[in-house]
């Protein structure tokens, strides 16, 4: 039984030492920070659109950290919200992995703690890493921090803080950033009820952002509305909606802009699903977003702002034979419009239809097929209008031919046209059709030596340039796959082959003196043969020739004929011998020799180019060892060496541990 | 009972060959290829990169196609291999003149304009009479449709090739960056991340 005071000084123990390590981890280099490098001015008068696409990744990047550091918030919350919660404290979680990789090291820690108790909950967790490239003299820090504490009073409220701290130090521009959010939130559940049940969520705080782009700081707020409604039919009513708004002061690095930044977003969902029959379900889903930002672009005061409307039907039925049939149609409507850059402006106009057949059991066979069909016309600001017309059907057969046997056959056909109506785009009016098929076999018995199998497959690609500015490169491209792989099995040894033989031809439409054939044929073999308890031994090889050639015609000559004009020759046999020592400790020694052509055909016919050959003798330590339930170690380390001389070293460790 | 389940599986098959056989998968008939850009015959090796740049400039495709030989290769940066194979894997494998020329067509399709520039960094050396390398630094500025422009740079190795004893043609592309503005991303990147 946990005590409250062991509790109490466990949760303020950790909650400091993670805090501290998180916000510190990445300002130790902080005060090397001085004037950029001409390399550092040179990126950052890079175009605006590389800075506010470094900054959406950034932005990405956060978002997905946030992500899931609310997700494990939110679970630990529902925890805390179970009724009859008895008092809980997890351990307090320690990992740091290290990797070199030729230039590139990499140190991660990561260290996490949650506890539970009276209807409070808190979790927290912070993450550093070392990252360093020698090769193009990277090198970064980044350290993040995140701490959630709620309090649930009763069945209907409750009440938390959130802390979100992060910290970036990039040694290659000597400059340090950070993006830290404060909030404190509310919830009201409504009591409970058969028919209806909704939240309402309330959230205010602060943020505070260095980017490489802008600095800035201000307020946040949001509320959220999720209800459910079911009403006395088969049919429930599913609302979601939300709005969120963020006030901040920035200044534009680059320009020294000061602006007054807004950004406001409100979304709503609303669903509602139809039961009629047990086997027939309808749906309608609505979906509208609307986005207002405001933000500081080249010493000017950008806005953005985006408007989008989903609407989507769908029709599912099931017949007693499992044969399900569903069709859902769709519209998308996207209107985005920039004040200052209209030429980054949009809107797209979607429609569509989606339907999917299937059946589990028919005569003992599987079958499913795919038929979509979309219009969607696109306007930018550039000037740049067409439409976009696609359309797909595929379809899959499956069916045991016997116990051993396993038939499947597979096809797909599609077909998409570009058409442009700004006289400028007007040559890339295009079509691309394709089409595909593919016949397979699989043998195989469980607990028989063999097992094996074959396939056939034909994918064609035509590009067709309707006008006549591209016209003469249009082309088909048909490729002819054959496949076949073959397993034995005696005792602990293992013998494997694959082989593998394809067709590339590309055929011009116009000009058939550019036609083109290459074709690649590739075995491999692997026998797996355990000599003892502790060692095995292992061999590889692989060998692929491949060549490539034209059709020309003579003059005079009614047809072309085909010509080689050059390949390779590869080979490549791989030699390894394990030695488990024990069952945490093994090490592998292995030599590699790689043989590679190439060869071509001229007026004095077949040349060859000298033969590269490498010879690597590759040696691999691996090391796992548990202390206990809670603590364990991971280590490895290979080094390769090469005949040339180009000797390398890979390391990779791991040490986890639980405290208390 | 198995009459009508064998009914089902005909009809399933008979209405997969139905839709795809009614038309509605036919591509439209394009026009005889002519007129569109300008691109002169390469007698010599200099033009060939001259075309290069015009094709780009005028976007036109075809014209750009013209450039490579049938067994052409691209090998990009090995940190760009790295970097983006690392998310993409297989990004730079088997790049045929046929890939290049997609990726080509998909830059091509996001580009208002281009502005190529070439500049020589090493002696062209003649392996033969029929083979040459070309060793320049380029810049490449690419402004966007969708807005912006972006600016790429590096250093490119052309292996040209003449065939027929007529028109060059180039067979390998080599590109790598530029030691002197390493953190600007090169043409073989922007390629890479444009190969679908």
């Amino acid at each position: 039984m946990i005590t409250m005071k062991r509790l109490r000084i466990g949760m303020l123990f950790v909650t400091g030492v993670l805090l501290a390590i998180g916000v510190s981890f990445a300002q130790t280099q902080s005060d090397q920070a001085s004037q950029s490098s001409s390399a550092a001015n040179f990126a950052r008068s890079i175009a605006d659109t590389t800075k506010a696409r470094s900054d959406t990744t950034a932005a990405g990047a956060d978002s997905l950290r946030r992500a899931a550091s609310q997700a494990r918030r939110d679970s630990l919350r529902a925890l805390a919200e179970a009724e009859g919660e008895k008092p809980w404290m997890g351990p307090v979680k320690y990992k740091t992995d290290y990797t070199l990789n030729r230039t590139t090291s990499n140190w991660n820690q990561d260290m996490s703690f949650e506890f539970s108790a009276r209807g409070v909950s808190v979790t927290t967790q912070t993450t550093g890493t070392l990252y360093s490239d020698t090769e193009t003299k990277n090198d970064r820090r980044n350290g993040t921090s995140t701490l959630g504490i709620n309090y649930t009073a009763s069945r209907t409220l409750s009440v938390g803080l959130d802390l979100d701290l992060s910290r970036v130090n990039d040694g290659f521009l000597k400059k340090q950033y950070n993006s830290d959010r404060v909030s404190a939130r509310a919830s009201y559940t409504l009591p409970e009820s058969k028919s209806i049940s909704a939240k309402l969520t309330a959230r205010a705080g602060s943020v505070n952002d260095v980017k490489p782009t802008y600095s800035g700081s201000g307020t946040t707020s949001g509320l959220n509305l999720e209800g459910k409604y079911s009403f006395a039919i088969p049919c429930t009513l599913l609302v979601n909606g939300s709005s969120e708004f963020t006030n901040r002061n920035s200044r534009d690095v680059s320009s020294s802009l000061r602006t007054h930044d807004k950004d406001i977003k409100d979304a709503l969902d609303a669903s509602l699903s139809f039961v009629p029959l047990s086997s027939t379900t309808l749906r309608f889903a609505y979906n509208n977003t609307n986005s207002r930002l405001q933000y500081p672009l080249s010493g000017r005061q950008e806005t953005w702002t985006s408007k989008a409307q989903n609407v989507e039907a769908s029709l599912g039925i099931k017949t007693t034979k499992q044969i399900s049939l569903m069709a859902t149609g769709r519209y998308k409507d996207t209107d985005v419009e920039y004040a200052l850059d209209k030429s980054k402006s949009s809107t797209f106009l979607s429609k569509s239809l989606s339907t999917q057949l299937s059946s589990t059991s028919l005569l003992g066979t599987t079958l499913s097929s795919n038929f979509d069909i979309e219009n969607a016309n696109n306007v930018m600001g550039t000037g740049r209008n067409g439409d976009i017309n696609s359309r797909a059907l595929s379809g899959r057969i499956s069916r045991g031919v016997t116990p051993a046997i396993t038939a499947e056959m597979i096809g797909s056909i599609s077909l998409a046209q570009y058409f442009f109506r700004d006289p400028g785009s007007l040559g890339d009016d295009r079509d691309i059709y394709k089409d595909g098929v593919s016949f397979s076999v699989n043998l195989g018995v469980p607990g028989t030596s063999y097992s094996g199998t074959a396939s056939v497959k034909r994918d064609l690609e035509k590009m067709v340039y309707v006008r006549s500015m591209n016209s003469g490169n249009n082309q088909t491209a048909e490729l002819y796959t054959a496949l076949g792989s073959f397993a034995y099995k005696r005792g602990n040894v293992t013998f494997t082959q694959n082989a593998s033989s394809t067709l590339n031809y590309t055929l011009f439409h116009f000009n058939s003196n550019q036609n083109s054939l290459s074709r690649t044929t590739s075995i491999s073999s692997i026998l797996n043969f355990p000599w003892s308890g502790s060692g095995s031994f292992k061999l590889t090889h692989v060998y692929r020739i491949q060549d490539s050639g034209s059709y020309t015609k003579e003059s005079g000559a009614k047809e072309a004929t085909y010509k080689r004009a050059g390949g390779s020759i590869a080979e490549e046999l791989y030699l390894s011998n394990l030695y488990k020592f024990s069952q945490n400790v093994s090490i592998t020694v292995g030599q590699r020799f790689q043989y590679a052509r190439n060869f071509s055909f001229g007026p004095t016919g077949k040349k060859f180019s000298p033969p590269r050959k490498v010879l690597d003798l590759l040696e691999d330590l691996h090391i796992s060892y548990a202390f206990s339930e809670v603590s364990s170690v991971d280590l490895s380390a290979s080094r390769t060496m090469s005949a040339f001389g180009t000797n390398y070293w890979n390391v990779a460790a791991t040490l986890s541990k639980e405290f208390f | 009972m198995r009459i009508k389940s064998w009914s089902t599986l005909i009809l399933f098959c008979f209405a997969m060959l139905a839709i795809s056989g009614c038309g509605l998968f036919e591509p439209r008939t394009p026009e005889q290829p002519g007129g569109g850009g300008t691109w002169v015959p390469p007698t010599t090796p200099e033009i060939v990169l001259d075309n290069l740049a015009t094709s780009m400039k005028q976007k036109v495709i075809a014209n750009y196609g013209l450039n490579f030989t049938a067994d052409f290769v691209f090998h990009p940066d090995p940190s760009d291999s790295i970097q983006l194979t690392a998310t993409q894997p297989y990004t730079y494998d088997n790049w045929t003149d046929s890939i290049e020329v997609r990726v080509a067509q998909t830059i091509f399709d996001e580009t208002a304009a281009f502005d190529l520039a070439f500049t020589k960094r090493d002696t062209t050396i003649f392996v033969d009479p029929d083979h040459c390398v070309f060793y320049y630094k380029y810049f490449l500025q690419v402004t966007s449709r969708a807005g912006g422009t972006e600016y790429y740079r590096g250093l490119v190795e052309f292996h040209l090739r003449r065939e027929g004893g007529a028109n060059w043609y180039i067979y390998v592309w080599i590109d790598k960056r530029d030691p002197d503005f390493s953190s600007i991303k090169t043409w073989g990147y922007l390629k890479g991340t444009r190969r679908t």
